[in-house]
């Protein structure tokens, strides 16, 4: 367990957002919140990175957004992942993955 | 919700509303943030601080997101175009096949219109627009004289005119001479094969711009008495004959027997300037300053003229100088006593002649008929865009725009009009065919008539164009859409739309029988022309047992006349002992050929009048008489004994007789012939005969004409006309046969039974009159189907009114009158509107009406009564439906 909130690598805003993105639709400041709880705190996405990100991802045609109304009744944009963004979703944590293990494979040598 | 359905909708942001929604979005992540810290325990001033804070750069960001929402939606935009027109495309698809018989019907129509247009466009291209193969061929002019007397052949000039304005004229800068248009037989080891071939000039070529793609031009040199004989053949001669060979240069070949050697090859689509004989084999070199120096040649009108207008130099100039030049040369020529009228025509106009009218006229029915077709078309359209009232509705309630609905209403007519106009290039290709050759020789021949790019170009724009205009009256309609009406609980047509609706499709049906009417008088004018025309009396018989055919005794064997004339006999000999043959006659040149020249005659007994009327100058067999049937009025016809060496004898025409000795008997009388007559003029011949006068084809007038006996003036061969009891077409391989046995190198030229001859002259306006009769039926049709259309569906909404008419005890025949008495308002007007048309644009067809008057009271009557009769016809059907109404089922309905 890490000491303090890590910082993000870049690249990995996107498949984070995407990958939260999987458990349902949801508003910018839910998609923070899981992120932050799911990590205990250990990884917080910065709000601006987090915009620009599914904005990006909007226009590539990853998320879809639309206009909802939140749990407390507030009008808030709503992301949901497109058929495009599983399929991109999929094979970036696949390379991820492997990045990691191969990263891993290299600091724990002895 | 509205946010979705907006998206639904796929309706596009704006600019601003972009900003303000990331403004909107940002502000409720950052309002969160700080509630949430507020939560923790921060002061509100404190929890918005550090939400901020955390938030990291919030301009960039907004920035950020600006920029990708735009491209966002800009891509959008884009896939959304093409998303409708998909989604248009698809509707439209999927209503053609819900109504296959609409689509088969409009598509059908459609493509024939379409079809019959590019085909007559595609010719119509070839001859009327494109430009003749000529430098500069604007500034080209046929020359044309007006003879004294007689209105004879103002076609030829003689060659001292030709030279003078070839080199007096400062108007002109050149005058391209040609002359002896004919035959020749062109001859190898293998073939006889007959060539059309002329004479011209040296720097013929040079006047019309043009030089031969292989080999040389002509030269002064080759004029030259005792110069090598020379040739120039044609591009497609070239190719035919020698496939295109280019060691043909210097290649000596025979032709008429004699050897010429090819001095070059004219360039592919060269036709000659020449009004009927555009297509050439070969030239020859033409001696016309010699000529014009020969004073027995100098006068004789045997030779054409072309002119090439100075650069810089008006029409008003050249009008201005034609009065001195033709002063001067009567000055010169005292004995050219023709009035010497020499006229410039433009050459294309030459050229293309009547042909240019029959081909504007079939164009013009042929438009009628699209337009036609199109007005029904939209007809069609917008009684169908009343049944779907009710799903354009739907459409506009969910948010769908008016130009979204316009859009969709114009995508599906304009499918229509692609595949229509699809189907209707397919048919022009087949419709190009059967009108080139059925125009063969109706059009001047010049090149192959093609349905290439350009013509594709304008099909499709048509096409699309109509596709387009069949959509404005429904898509008018859309825009129209009232939401209560559709929606509401009339859910159906208020009786007022209804009736405005109907009075836009009956003025569209009284439009087309106004087009009707004009192409069924077109087509009547032209009919009752050629009815007279094929009635017309030419003065001898020109039926399938006549045949006639050409000729060609030339070359060295033929240098003496003894020989020619006892070939000819024993030829004539041979033919009549074929089985079924009853007569053999031969001229010089037939009278459907042009005839052999105008002349002068004068009667010795008489004191000279000096300025006697031209008559026409035949030479005939002594049989030529009885193979045409040309009737014997008095004394006799050419015997056997009317030989070389024996008194010169002649037979004169009927009017000639009545002309010279009004109420005299002429046999016997001795008469000169000035003129152009081979040998001497001064000889005096015998009148022995008068026969009837013959008309040269079944339009032109009958020409006043004296014979004198080809024995007696033996020419080089001639015009043969063979008569038999059966089908004389047959006697053809017979005669090849026995000519071969006589000479191989004579072939038989040209066959063609005189029913043949004389329908290739009214070629003309037999096209004109096929084409229209055809085009004029098909608009009947189409205004018909109009008529029944309308009605049909008038008919349908006044259904609740002839229910209760009918309750209230209305007898079936009020009904029918009721409904018929509506088609016939239309109708009157339709006809009224077309007569008038028609009668202010017939003026346009005189020049192809023979003996028939541009008013024709029977014609318009009689196209008016078609029509009034086919549309009672159409209106009948549905008036009888409407009697067969049900009151009960009428109340129900609604």
């Amino acid at each position: 367990m890490p000491s303090s909130t890590l910082e993000l690598m870049p690249g990995t805003v996107d498949v984070l957002v995407l990958r939260t993105l999987a458990w349902g639709p949801m508003h910018g400041y839910a998609i923070s919140q899981l992120v932050r709880n799911r990590t205990a705190g250990a990884i917080a996405i910065q709000s601006a990175a987090l915009y620009q990100a599914l904005h990006r991802l909007e226009r590539k045609k990853l998320v879809r957004g639309w206009w909802g109304v939140s749990d407390t009744n507030r009008r808030s944009k709503f992301y949901e992942l497109t058929a495009t963004g599983r399929k991109q979703l999929r094979s970036q944590s696949t390379d991820l993955r492997a990045y990691v293990a191969a990263l891993l494979a290299v600091l724990d040598a002895e | 919700m509205a946010g979705r359905i907006r998206r639904l909708l796929r309706l596009p942001r704006s600019a601003s509303r972009i900003r303000a929604d990331i403004d909107e979005e940002l502000r409720f992540d950052l309002e969160m943030r700080a509630a949430d810290l507020a939560r923790q325990g921060f002061d509100a001033h404190t929890a918005r601080e550090r939400a901020l804070a955390e938030f990291g750069d919030l301009d960039a960001t907004q920035r950020y997101c600006e920029q990708q929402d735009n491209e966002t939606e800009r891509a959008a935009r884009v896939t959304q175009l093409f998303e409708d027109l998909a989604t248009d495309l698809g509707v439209a698809w999927r209503a053609m096949r819900r109504s296959p018989v609409f689509a088969v019907v409009v598509l059908a129509t459609f493509a024939l219109g379409i079809g019959a247009d590019t085909a007559v466009f595609s010719v119509v291209r070839r001859v009327l627009i494109t430009p003749l193969p000529f430098r500069a061929p604007d500034r080209l002019y046929r020359l044309y004289t007006t003879p004294a007397g007689a209105d004879g052949d103002d076609n030829k000039l003689s060659a001292v005119e030709l030279v003078a304005i070839a080199t007096e004229s400062r108007a002109f800068s050149g005058v391209a001479i040609s002359g002896n248009y004919g035959g020749a037989v062109y001859t190898d080891a293998q073939t006889a094969e007959p060539w059309r071939m002329a004479s011209v000039a040296p720097d013929f070529l040079t006047v019309l711009g043009v030089r031969p793609v292989l080999g040389r031009d002509f030269s002064d040199r080759d004029i030259v008495p005792g110069a090598p004989r020379v040739t120039l053949i044609g591009f497609d001669t070239w190719q035919r004959v020698f496939g295109g060979d280019p060691r043909v240069l210097e290649r000596r070949i025979q032709l008429n027997s004699l050897d010429y050697t090819i001095a070059g090859v004219l360039p592919a689509g060269f036709v000659m300037p020449e009004p009927g004989f555009n297509v050439i084999d070969a030239l020859q070199p033409l001696n016309v300053p010699g000529i014009a120096r020969t004073a027995r040649m100098s006068r004789g009108r045997a030779y054409r003229g072309v002119a090439r207008l100075r650069e810089g130099v008006g029409e008003t100039a050249l009008r201005a100088e034609l009065p001195l030049l033709r002063q001067r040369i009567h000055d010169r020529y005292p004995e050219i006593k023709n009035g010497g009228v020499i006229r410039p025509v433009s050459l294309h106009a030459a050229i293309v002649g009547t042909s240019g009218t029959v081909l504007l006229l079939v164009m013009f029915g042929a438009v009628v008929v699209l337009l036609v077709a199109c007005v029904n078309i939209a007809g069609l359209f917008l009684a169908r865009a009343a049944a779907s009232r009710r799903e354009l509705g739907v459409r506009a309630a969910l948010g769908a725009s008016r130009e979204r609905l316009v859009r969709q209403v114009l995508t599906e007519s304009a499918l229509h009009g692609l595949i229509g106009g699809a189907a209707g290039i397919a048919i022009a290709v087949v419709l190009k065919r059967a009108l080139v050759a059925l125009a063969a020789s109706a059009l001047p021949q010049l090149g192959e008539v093609r349905v290439d790019a350009p013509v594709l170009a304008l099909a499709a724009a048509v096409s699309i164009l109509c596709g387009v205009a069949f959509g404005v009256a429904p898509a008018i309609a859309a825009t129209r859409v009232d939401l209560r009406e559709t929606l509401g609980d009339a859910g159906g047509r208020g009786a007022s739309q209804g009736r405005v609706r109907v009075r836009g499709s009956r003025v569209l049906v009284s439009a087309q029988i106004a087009f009707a009417v004009v192409l069924l008088v077109g087509a009547g004018l032209l009919t009752r022309t050629f009815a007279f025309l094929v009635q017309t009396n030419l003065g001898y018989t020109a039926d399938a047992h006549a045949l006639s055919f050409n000729l060609n005794l030339s070359g060295n064997r033929y240098r003496d006349p003894t020989t020619r004339d006892a070939v000819m006999q024993s030829i004539g000999d041979r033919i009549r002992a074929l089985p079924g043959v009853t007569a053999v006659g031969y001229t010089r040149v037939a009278p459907w050929n042009g005839g052999l020249m105008g002349v002068r005659m004068r009667v010795v007994s008489r004191p000279s009048d000096g300025d006697a009327p031209s008559v026409e100058y035949a030479t005939a067999s002594d049989e030529y008489f009885a193979a045409l049937g040309i009737p014997l009025r008095a004394g006799r016809v050419f015997t056997r004994d009317d030989r070389p060496g024996s008194p010169p004898t002649l037979v004169i025409s009927e009017s000639v007789a009545r002309r010279y000795w009004p109420g005299m008997n002429p046999v016997g009388t001795s008469v000169r012939i000035e003129d152009a007559v081979p040998g001497d003029s001064g000889t005096s011949m015998q009148i022995v005969g008068v026969v009837g006068d013959v008309r040269p084809n079944l339009v032109d007038e009958p020409v006043p004409t004296l014979y004198v006996s080809e024995r007696q003036w033996v020419g080089y061969g001639g015009n043969v006309i063979v008569r038999a009891t059966g089908d004389a077409a047959k006697l053809a391989p017979a005669i090849r046969q026995l000519l071969r046995e006589v000479d191989p190198l004579v072939p038989l030229l040209f066959p063609r039974t005189l029913r043949d001859v004389m329908h290739a002259s009214i070629a003309r306006q037999q096209l004109a009159m096929v084409l229209m009769t055809g085009f004029a039926l098909l608009a009947l049709v189409l205004a018909a189907l109009g008529i029944y259309g309308v009605m049909a569906y008038a008919t349908v909404a006044r259904r609740r009114e002839f229910g209760i008419r009918i309750a209230v005890g209305a007898t079936p025949a009020s009904i029918v009158l009721l409904v018929v008495r509506q088609a016939s308002l239309t109708t009157l007007a339709g006809v009224a509107a077309g007569v008038a048309l028609a009668a202010a644009g017939s003026k346009y067809l005189s020049s192809l009406l023979v003996r028939v008057s541009t008013h024709d009271p029977l014609t318009f009557v009689g196209a008016s009564l078609a029509l009034a009769f086919v549309a009672l016809v159409a209106s009948l059907l549905p008036a009888r439906d409407a009697t067969r109404v049900q009151p009960v089922d009428a109340l129900r309905t609604e």
